[in-house]
């Protein structure tokens, strides 16, 4: 017997259903990215209907895939995704530091002026 | 009394002598270094930061990680600052040790070109099924490299700034195209000794037409041979049809001369996975193991050029092949146990990528990818390429990762056109969709030609993508039988050690 669908999705056929999200809660991005990963089992597509919230429509590819956990996945990762988007605010300075530290005394073409067609390291003599 | 009571030291509240046991803990302000996680089973969470080093943690204890709610003296908050998930002083240590293992987990970029694939002939004797390139003919003049684009080639290896260069003959069959093989090791032997470079040969070849007289030539210059070798007789001489269906007879007794005269260390091997090999990956090890080698790759099979076209009767899905290389790795670990040093060559260059600070020389498995810019393949007709597999991929018409020509173009325009920058800009799994987050980017790496020829673009799409669903149940498989078992951890550092105590930079395909 097929399970009910989780409480705070929409079915609105046996392939398809709506989840909605509250953009106070989720950033945009966090719910693209979730989405993203889901698209080798289904069909997406994001809209605002209004600056509040997010309304995801979801189509299985597979029609014998269940709806129940293909919504259960994508609150799940929206989750991680919200997560994984507040790490890296918060860690995206010390990130580009470490990397300018990292390569400091790389020879980079952008701290250069003119071209690489100049040929500065003479690679090409 | 009413209220939350805040003791701070020192302070003493109505009788109380001394202050509560709150007071004498450590305040924790700290800050979250860079890093990603990934869910596991069992309620785990792992945590890797951007220099590949890694943590397992409850869930509990990273929600309270990532909510700045842990206390300075728990073993977690010290295991993680150790491990540098965060710092709590203003101290730039952290930053700076960071950025040293960032540095040094790029090293393979250093040096530019390192791998310099020459393709002498296209002309072979096999008909192996899943080859991608070969042609069986006697049309000399087309299909083998010629002196002078042998000598531009050479010419470009060499402009290549890198100290430790390598050169890989491939074909076709090299062997059959021998002079070309001469020509080329004299021409790089005298610029090497006068650019003060250090230059290393080999030969890809199935060894089937390997003389005397190549075997001197081989032993005077220290040419090192890779010989396929995709199982046992009845899986290798299915695999690679020749005159007389003899392929695994001719090539063992080439082994055994070629070993003689060049030394054990000199030969190594190569498999290919068909559809046939998938029921016999204890047979394919123990063939291995019975022939002498000490490593194996267990290679799945390129989707392109004739492999794509036989592909309904030799090709399989992603994960069947990770079924045989489940099953695989557990017989070459028992070989292990069973006092047999024997290397799976892809969990080696994973484990020392997800163990160490190293990096590794493997084009597949960086970031960028090594297409292009750790390695270089001179057609036989003159044309570049940024990898075997782009090459193959010309050789079914499709040029998508030429990257110019000897006899046409200079090597500025060969390697710093912009095929080349799309390239590279195109495989930093750091900001590919889909991997810029994985907690595995800082281990796994970048195939743009792999996902061209499989998705029909550079950039790929991950869920779809064989090269992620191989790497991510290859890498949680590794992770899963390091925690699992000492023995297994033992045997996983002894193949580290025996890479990285090699050259871990060398640029490879193999």
């Amino acid at each position: 017997m097929p399970l009910d669908p989780l409480p705070w999705s929409q079915q609105e056929s046996d392939t398809e259903l709506t989840l909605t999200f509250d953009l106070a809660i989720y950033s945009l991005e966090a719910i693209q990215r979730a989405c993203y990963w889901l698209t080798d089992r289904c069909y997406a597509h994001i809209e605002t209907p209004s600056p509040e919230q997010a309304r995801v429509r979801l189509v299985l590819k597979n029609p014998s895939e269940s709806l129940r956990d293909l919504a259960g996945d994508l609150g799940n990762r929206v989750l991680d995704e919200q997560l994984r988007r507040q790490i890296s605010a918060e860690t995206q300075a010390v990130r580009d530091l470490i990397v300018a530290q990292a390569f400091a005394e790389a020879d980079l073409e952008e701290s250069r002026e003119g071209d690489y067609n100049e040929d500065h390291e003479g690679i090409g003599r | 009394m009413t209220g939350p009571l805040i003791l701070r030291q020192g302070q003493r509240i109505g009788r109380q002598r001394f202050s509560g046991r709150e007071a004498f803990r450590s305040v924790s302000a700290y800050y979250l270094l860079p890093f990603r996680f990934e869910r596991f089973c069992g309620n785990e969470v792992l945590v890797v930061n951007d220099v590949g080093e890694h943590l397992f943690l409850t869930a509990s204890d990273f929600a309270r990680f990532t909510g700045h709610e842990l206390r300075s003296d728990e073993d977690v908050y010290l295991t993680l600052k150790g491990k540098h998930f965060l710092a709590d002083s203003d101290s730039l240590v952290p930053v700076d040790l960071l950025a040293i293992k960032a540095r040094t987990k790029r090293a393979h970029l250093e040096g530019f070109t390192k791998l310099h694939i020459f393709v002498v002939t296209l002309r072979c004797e096999h008909t192996c099924r899943y080859c991608q390139v070969s042609r069986v003919t006697q049309d000399r003049k087309r299909f083998d490299m010629s002196e002078a684009i042998a000598h531009r080639a050479v010419e470009f290896t060499f402009r290549a700034p890198a100290e430790r260069i390598k050169i890989e003959f491939q074909g076709g069959e090299p062997l059959l195209h021998f002079e070309r093989i001469v020509q080329v090791v004299r021409e790089a032997r005298a610029k090497a000794a006068a650019t003060g470079r250090h230059v290393d040969f080999v030969v890809a070849s199935n060894l089937a037409l390997l003389s005397d007289e190549m075997l001197e030539f081989f032993q005077q210059e220290r040419v090192s041979l890779s010989m396929s070798l995709d199982g046992p007789a009845f899986i290798h001489n299915m695999n690679r049809p020749r005159p007389g269906g003899d392929s695994h007879e001719v090539a063992i007794a080439s082994l055994t001369r070629a070993r003689a005269a060049l030394g054990a260390d000199a030969v190594s091997a190569l498999m290919t996975t068909t559809r046939l090999s998938l029921d016999h990956p204890r047979q394919i090890v123990d063939e291995y193991v019975l022939q002498g080698f000490h490593s194996i790759f267990l290679r799945s099979l390129t989707p392109l050029g004739f492999a794509r076209r036989t592909a309904p009767r030799i090709g399989y899905d992603i994960d069947r092949f990770l079924r045989f290389y489940e099953e695989g790795l557990d017989r070459v670990l028992e070989v292990n146990r069973g006092g047999y040093q024997l290397v799976e060559v892809y969990a080696q260059l994973l484990l020392t990528r997800m163990l160490t600070p190293y990096s590794t020389g493997y084009v597949d498995l960086q970031s960028p990818s090594g297409a292009g810019i750790g390695v270089a393949v001179y057609n036989y007709d003159g044309d570049v390429y940024a990898s075997d597999e782009g090459r193959m991929l010309a050789e079914m018409g499709d040029k998508r990762f030429r990257l110019g020509s000897l006899q046409a173009d200079s090597y500025d325009e060969v390697f710093g056109g912009t095929r080349v920058r799309e390239l590279v800009e195109s495989s930093c799994n750091e900001s590919l969709p889909g991997c810029s987050d994985c907690a595995f980017q800082p281990w796994c790496g970048a195939d743009p030609v792999f996902n061209y020829a499989t998705q029909g673009d550079i950039v790929g799409h991950r869920p779809d993508s064989d090269f992620h669903r191989k790497n991510a149940f290859i890498i949680r498989h590794l992770l899963e039988l390091y925690r699992s078992d000492e023995g297994v951890r033992r045997i996983f550092w002894r193949w580290i050690r025996g890479n990285t105590i090699g050259d871990p930079n060398a640029e490879s395909t193999t």
